[in-house]
């Protein structure tokens, strides 16, 4: 088994465009760390692997597009840095998806354990040691874009 | 056909749904589940044809419903809607008789392809 997939910005559009039901999304290379509401990814024996980070306009955007939830209220909780209990659910069922980015069949297996919010991913990241990012900037179909990342321990 | 979808997420629960009707499988009767343990006692209760149910769940994981089915001799189809699509899992699907493995993020055309051999 080798270490985890590192995604690249095709691989987030592909997968991300199927989620949100379109044929195209142009998601592009960043180089920000947003500072929201992160996945923390897991291996088999519970070992921190990865986080997934994502701004609050990538988490309310893409977690209102999964229930079709109106615009000006997934603003509001970009506005408020506070995601609804239904956003957050969706959310973190949109950092489940994405957990496929990271593996493949030659790849060790990791599963989504848990959200936590910035101050906690920080602090996760942090005792990784040596690791590795990758950015994105994603355009969310109907909403906005958003910024999300992944940080794979080395 | 009776469908009995099962998922943690009530969102990803109602797409799975949208996505059968989408698809050509509307004018069946779905009824849903948040976790195996509740799927186990509904596919108890009331014998559905089609059971889809997602890997990672409290409570009751996918791989575990199929396996308490099969103890308890529940013959219904099953099959996995799930991010767990590496051959590792498909192989340990297939092995407790799931009937078929679609990958999230899913399509209509992948559920066309995949049910219309079983429905």
């Amino acid at each position: 088994m080798s270490a985890l997939v590192k995604p690249k910005a095709a691989s987030v559009e592909n997968m991300l465009a199927m989620l949100f039901g379109v044929d195209e999304l142009d998601v592009s290379d960043s180089t920000a760390m947003p500072e929201g509401p992160a996945a923390v990814y897991v291996g088999d024996d519970g070992q921190l692997l990865a986080l997934g980070v994502g701004d609050f306009a990538f988490a309310a955007y893409s977690g209102a597009a999964l229930s079709m939830l109106p615009k000006g209220g997934a603003q509001d909780m970009v506005d408020e840095k506070s995601l609804s209990s239904t956003v957050e659910a969706n959310f973190y069922e949109v950092m489940n998806i994405c957990s496929r980015l990271l593996m493949n069949d030659q790849s060790v297996h990791l599963r989504l354990d848990r959200l936590v919010d910035w101050a906690e991913a920080k602090s996760l990241i942090e005792s990784m040691g040596g690791h590795q990012s990758m950015g994105f900037s994603v355009p969310v179909p109907r909403y906005g874009s958003g910024q999300l990342a992944f940080v794979i321990a080395a | 056909m009776n469908i009995l979808v099962v998922d943690d997420s009530a969102a990803m629960r109602n797409m799975i749904i949208r996505t059968l009707r989408q698809a050509g499988f509307d004018g069946n009767e779905v009824t849903q589940a948040e976790d195996g343990a509740v799927a186990l006692a509904a596919v108890k209760q009331s014998l559905p044809d089609l059971v889809l149910a997602d890997w990672n769940m409290p409570n009751m994981t996918g791989i575990e419903l199929l396996e308490a089915m099969n103890a308890e001799g529940l013959k219904t189809k099953f099959g996995f809607i799930t991010t767990e699509a590496t051959a590792d899992m498909r192989a340990k699907a297939t092995a407790g008789g799931a009937k078929f493995l679609i990958s999230k993020p899913f399509s209509v055309e992948s559920f066309q392809k995949v049910l219309s051999a079983i429905m």
